[in-house]
């Protein structure tokens, strides 16, 4: 009996001997980049650039998780950037609130700083909630939504202080955003500790199988019972979270409340970290450990260019093409699936 | 027959999906003038085999020698600059575009530019439709039209450029009695001009009516290849697409132990169900008791079941469960009333494909798994569940975790009969159970559905096999044309009683 | 008498509203428009809209092409981006180029434009169309979803035209160009007439041509038109060309008008386009529509824009407007047809 020569990984299974083959290819690229990268630059390797480095994986790895899970059903959410601005803008808002959007020497908070983060966090997920219930219960084109999303959301962080940039958040924040104990950056311990817990999310509840099985089979899933407005929902309230976490972080790395602190450079980020964490742009296979790998590799990328100096333009023209090239390379194997 | 070349030549076939071969090195010639019938029971492989044939699928392997010379590959555009055109079972149309357009698909007048009128009074198209006697709207959309028309618009297609090979993939079964005697005589002067026909027919009578030749396909195999003049009558042929093994074993244990039936209480009933194609059902289930709900293909009976179960929407009727109203209106409340089904299409709706066998099993039944701190998923628990169904129902399997679409037809219908068992529900419907499906693993899922009716569940079983009703129910309804025609205990049920009312005077004619 | 005359003009009002569901919404708009704002209604806006129209409804036609086959093209506001910029490029003579290095070095090169000015326009022209090739290639070839490839060339194409821009406005535009895109003929612009004609001749290729039809066979059911021969690649192969095509000429289209390229020309004409697509009626799922619809939707979106415009409400804010009114949209869309369908 012959089976396809590309060995899907498993849905949902981490630990298994059997998928390595696809594991190894991944580690392979990453090792490959390193070594690149180092013979392109020495300073790659510079305690300081390996500090920087970790911390930009981080940021884009948190957003990847959320981008994932949405993915894994199927979707896609083309706004992650919006809602992390708009989570940059609310938070600087909600710390200057009834004063002065400028620097200040004192700020004027709203509410506590928990809840500030908790209300930030919340409207990312109000957002999501919305996305998955209205994609779910009717049916609607993912990326449709998603993308009026992405102006609708960042009208509003443009309006809500007024076309102005907001200077100055808490220290607390700054030190979320930019900060280490030691020499670890305190994004990355958020970021890995969120991957394990979007992991048992994935893998050991309900929700979680839910996810993967409509992703894997929209029809046969519902035929067990599954409801694609649940799993829609949790896709995008998840997703929605993790970007206004990152919005979070950007308010705390750049000391402002802006709209333009995040765009579609964060969403094609997290989409390529997906896709190269081996899921399938499908829905219904590929798993968390893939995808941190892919986010620390597009990282690198990332981080290389800064390194070099190539100017963002040329870098764009380069994140095309890998896209486009990604994307052919992947899917080719599963034409089978669509028709 | 003058001594030439065939037309068509298939040589040693072979087509697999996912790993699963559904053609296992076939062979068919067809001659010029000749009408060469192809038969064999439901998934054995007689639509792939003219699909490929067709040039919409590819084999794994063989050659297609067409009038003598050597394909190894056809397109579908290929194919019909070969003259070769397939009238398919379920049409290949275009909703939103008018029966015109749909006939002049692919053929439209003009390379590049063309006169839209010019499609709604073509001679060609206006000969065919009154030499047929049809009578057809060119003007109107496909999704306004009825089964027979759309039906009429594929036939009109496939004449229209003068083939030379015409394949007739259950044609006749949407038409009145009037167009399928119409359908007999077209076929009949194309084999007068010298035009080369495969029919595939479930209707038995219709091979001995006009074939010349039989093919018997079973499992993927060619059973047997045999001029009909040669054959001893219908039973020959019957023996050929059931087989031996089933004729010995048709002494099924189910039939011995008959448990005294009044007693036992109505599990389902359903009352005056009226849907999408079917009307005014009504039947009942009883604890332990498996019915059987017999009809052809396009009887509604898929439609019946998936209804029941919430997956389309009835237009009037009630479903009730041990006496309870049930309102149903997606799979998850008829899974919350404990009602499952094996629905026939099974790689699209009964399992997920890129799932492992584990995920597939527990699915409809997951929250029952959440054991740690009452939210988290017990890994250990699912395990030991699925490893016991796995070995109970003997699913053939590398390993829990293998993704199902690595499976043989056989086991993914045992990974679906062991997600329904694991969600331990009280009616199981099956819907065609053992289409496509290996002669040991039949034995095993009658085996098996014998155990789960002691254990006191009811189960309904809706199926085109008449054999395997007649084998497995205690009961039986008929449904012919969306309807319940008849309902009858095992003891008064034969294969003749059966497949007469099924159908029909065609089926008294031979 | 009169009774069933009116009965009958009703029914038939009905069946234009039934087909074409964005008519009674224009009507409203233009009322709300002219109540609200008395600057609507003058000849001055007319041409203003008009001309906004002709450019969005280029872009428009080509996201049609795409839609009915069930793709859709993101990277049309990139390709118009694309060409306007490399076509002014070439009459300034020069170019940017940033090479990697210690700090941006840049580099400026000369260029030569000593050739003929149709050998230009078709360059640029053709560039635009390859990049559409390309898509509809990635598309139909190796099966990506429309989506993400297209996101793909937006980006590229758009970083391109940065890059070789430097991030600058360019003033560099042929003078017939400018003729072409600002000129009248009693009063209606030259380009509103152009994208008539264009509208037209995508309207008769959709209802005459073998590949017109080929469209809306592969658009309805892709199965089918495989099995009946037809040839489901090249068809959407060519659809995305087109799409390209329209997005470059309503490129140059764009700088003709304004007489200058700005780095964010093209910026959320996708978002338009689409919503233009949607209104109009044309089913995000393939197979049906026809040019009238996209007629329809310009029209709506057209005036929309005018009417925030007249408002003095940003661009920013305008999306806002734009992505919650697409999101109603397709929401509807979907409830609508769930209902007749």
């Amino acid at each position: 009996m012959s089976k396809p020569n590309n060995t899907r990984e498993n849905s949902g299974k981490v630990i298994s001997l059997k998928q390595t083959l696809s594991r190894y290819k991944q580690i392979i690229v990453l090792v490959v980049l390193l070594i690149a990268s180092y013979m392109i630059t020495p300073a790659f390797l510079s305690s300081k650039n390996v500090f920087y480095l970790t911390r930009i994986a981080s940021i884009i790895g948190i957003a990847t998780l959320g981008m994932t899970i949405v993915i894994l059903t199927g979707g896609i959410d083309l706004s992650i950037g919006s809602i992390a601005a708009l989570s940059c803008v609310l938070l600087a808002y909600f710390e200057h609130w009834g004063i002065y959007l400028g620097y200040v020497e004192e700020l004027s908070f709203i509410a506590p700083l928990p809840i500030i983060y908790l209300m930030c966090l919340g409207v990312g997920a109000l957002v999501g909630l919305f996305y998955g219930y209205i994609i779910g219960k009717w049916n609607l084109p993912d990326f449709a939504v998603t993308l009026g999303g992405l102006f609708a959301l960042k009208g509003i962080s443009y309006i809500i202080p007024g076309g102005q940039t907001i200077f100055g958040v808490d220290g607390f924040t700054k030190f979320l955003g930019g900060g280490g104990i030691g020499i670890i950056p305190v994004s990355f311990l958020i970021w890995i500790g969120i991957a394990v817990f979007v992991y048992i999310l994935l893998n050991y509840t309900t929700i979680g199988k839910a996810v993967y099985a409509y992703g894997g089979g929209r029809d046969a899933s519902q035929m067990c019972g599954i409801s694609p407005v649940k799993v829609k929902m949790f896709a995008y309230a998840i997703c929605g979270i993790l970007a206004a976490f990152v919005g979070i972080i950007y308010a705390g790395r750049t000391d402002t409340g802006d709209y333009r602190v995040a765009g579609t450079d964060l969403m094609v980020n997290a989409l390529m970290a997906t896709l190269l964490g081996g899921v399938n742009i499908f829905g219904g296979q590929g798993s968390i450990a893939g995808v941190l790998i892919g986010s620390v590799i597009v990282a690198m990328i990332f981080n290389v260019f800064d390194l070099t100096g190539l100017h963002p333009y040329p870098r764009d023209v380069l994140r095309g093409i890998a896209l486009i090239i990604i994307l052919a390379s992947l899917v080719k194997g599963e034409k089978l699936k669509k028709a | 027959m003058k001594a030439e070349r065939p037309l068509v030549e298939l040589k040693n076939i072979v087509k697999e999906f996912y790993g699963v071969r559904v053609l296992d090195n076939v062979n068919l010639v067809l001659w010029p003038g000749e009408i060469h019938c192809l038969v064999g029971h439901n998934g054995a492989g007689k639509t792939v085999l003219m699909k490929i044939l067709s040039g919409v699928l590819q084999p794994e392997a063989g050659e297609i020698w067409i009038y003598g010379k050597k394909f190894s590959k056809i397109t579908p555009r290929k194919a019909k600059e070969l003259g070769i055109f397939r009238i398919p079972q379920d049409p290949e149309l275009v909703d939103d575009l008018t029966v015109a357009e749909n006939i002049f698909m692919g053929d439209l007048p003009g390379k590049v530019l063309f006169n839209p009128t010019k499609l709604y009074n073509d001679e060609r198209v206006l000969k065919i439709i009154d030499e047929m006697g049809f009578k057809l709207d060119l003007k109107k959309l496909i999704r306004d039209c009825s089964r027979a028309e759309k039906q009429m618009a594929m036939l009109i297609r496939g004449l229209l450029r003068r083939p030379r090979v015409v394949i007739f993939d259950e044609t006749t079964a949407p038409l009145s009695i009037r167009e399928q005697r119409a359908i007999m005589s077209l076929i009949k002067k194309l084999k007068m001009q010298g035009v080369g026909v495969i029919y595939i027919s479930h209707r038995i009578d219709e091979v001995f009516n006009i074939g010349d030749t039989v093919t018997v396909l079973r499992n993927g195999k060619v059973v047997v290849t045999k001029p009909v003049k040669d054959l001893k009558g219908m039973e020959e042929l019957v023996y050929y697409i059931v087989g031996e093994e089933i004729a010995q074993e048709l002494k099924f244990s189910r039939n011995k132990q008959r448990i005294d039936e009044e007693a036992r209480r109505v599990l389902l009933k359903v009352e005056n169900l009226s849907g999408d194609m079917f009307e005014d059902v009504s039947l009942n289930v009883r604890e332990g008791e498996i019915v059987g709900v017999f009809g052809v293909v396009g009887s509604g009976k898929t439609e019946l079941a998936e209804t029941i179960f919430g997956w389309r929407k009835p237009k009037r009727g009630e479903i009730y469960l041990r006496g309870k109203k049930l309102k149903i209106n997606s799979p998850k409340d008829a899974i919350k009333a404990r009602i499952g089904l094996v629905p026939e299409e099974r790689d699209r709706l009964g399992v997920i494909q890129y799932m492992s066998v584990s995920d597939n099993i527990v699915l409809p039944s997951i929250a029952r798994f959440k054991k740690v701190l009452r939210t988290f998923l017990s890994m250990k628990e699912i395990r030991s569940v699925v490893r016991s169904l796995i070995r109970r129902l003997k699913i053939v399997t590398r390993s829990e975790m293998e993704q199902v679409r690595f499976l043989s037809g056989g086991n993914k219908q045992k990974v679906v009969l062991a997600k329904w068992l694991a969600s331990n529900c009280d009616v199981l419907m099956l819907d065609e159970p053992t289409k496509g499906i290996d002669i040991a693993t039949k034995f095993d899922v009658y085996r098996l559905l014998d155990e789960i009716a002691r254990e006191g569940k009811g189960i309904l079983v809706f199926s085109s096999d008449v054999d395997e009703i007649l084998m497995i129910s205690d009961r039986i309804y008929c449904m012919v044309n969306g309807r319940i025609v008849r309902e009858m205990e095992h003891r008064d049920a034969n294969r003749d009683i059966l497949l007469n009312i099924a159908l029909g005077e065609a089926y008294v004619k031979a | 008498m009169k009774k069933l005359t009116s009965y009958f003009f009703i029914k038939i009002l009905y069946r234009i509203f039934r087909s074409y569901p964005a008519i009674p919404f224009i009507v409203i708009l233009i009322i709300i428009a002219a109540i609200y704002e008395p600057a609507f209604l003058t000849p001055d806006n007319f041409r203003s809209i008009a001309s906004y129209i002709s450019i969005l409804g280029l872009v428009t036609i080509g996201m049609t092409f795409a839609v009915l086959l069930g793709m859709f093209d993101l990277s049309v506001g990139g390709i118009l981006c694309l060409t306007a910029t490399i076509y002014c490029i070439w009459y300034m003579g020069y170019y940017y180029l940033y090479l990697p290095g210690p700090g941006t070095i840049m580099f400026v090169k000369e260029l030569n434009p000593v050739l003929p000015e149709a050998l230009i326009l078709l360059g640029v022209l053709l560039i635009a169309v390859a990049l559409g090739l390309i898509n509809g290639f990635v598309i139909a070839h190796f099966g990506v979803p429309s989506i993400v490839t297209t996101l793909g060339v937006l980006i590229l194409s758009r970083g391109l035209a940065w890059t070789l821009s430097g991030g600058n406005p360019l003033y560099t535009i042929p003078d017939y160009i400018k003729y072409f895109g600002q000129s009248t003929i009693y009063g209606v612009p030259l380009t509103f007439l152009f994208w008539i004609i264009i509208l037209l001749l995508t309207g008769i290729m959709l209802n005459c041509t073998t590949i017109g039809r080929a469209i809306y066979q592969v658009g309805g059911n892709p199965e089918a038109a495989y099995a009946a021969g037809v040839n489901i690649t090249s068809t959407r192969i060519i659809a995305m060309g087109i799409s390209g095509l329209m997005a470059g000429l309503a490129g140059l289209l764009m700088v003709g008008r304004t007489g200058v390229m700005h780095p964010h020309y093209g910026m959320g004409i996708e978002l338009d386009a689409l919503a233009a697509v949607v209104v109009g009626g044309i089913s995000l799922q393939g197979g049906k529509g026809g040019v009238v619809n996209t007629l329809c939707g310009v029209l709506f979106l057209g005036i929309l824009t005018n009417m925030m415009n007249l408002m003095a409400i940003e661009a920013i804010t305008q999306y806002l407007v734009k992505g919650a009114f697409l999101i109603a949209l397709v929401l509807f869309e979907r409830k609508l047809e769930v209902r007749t369908g």
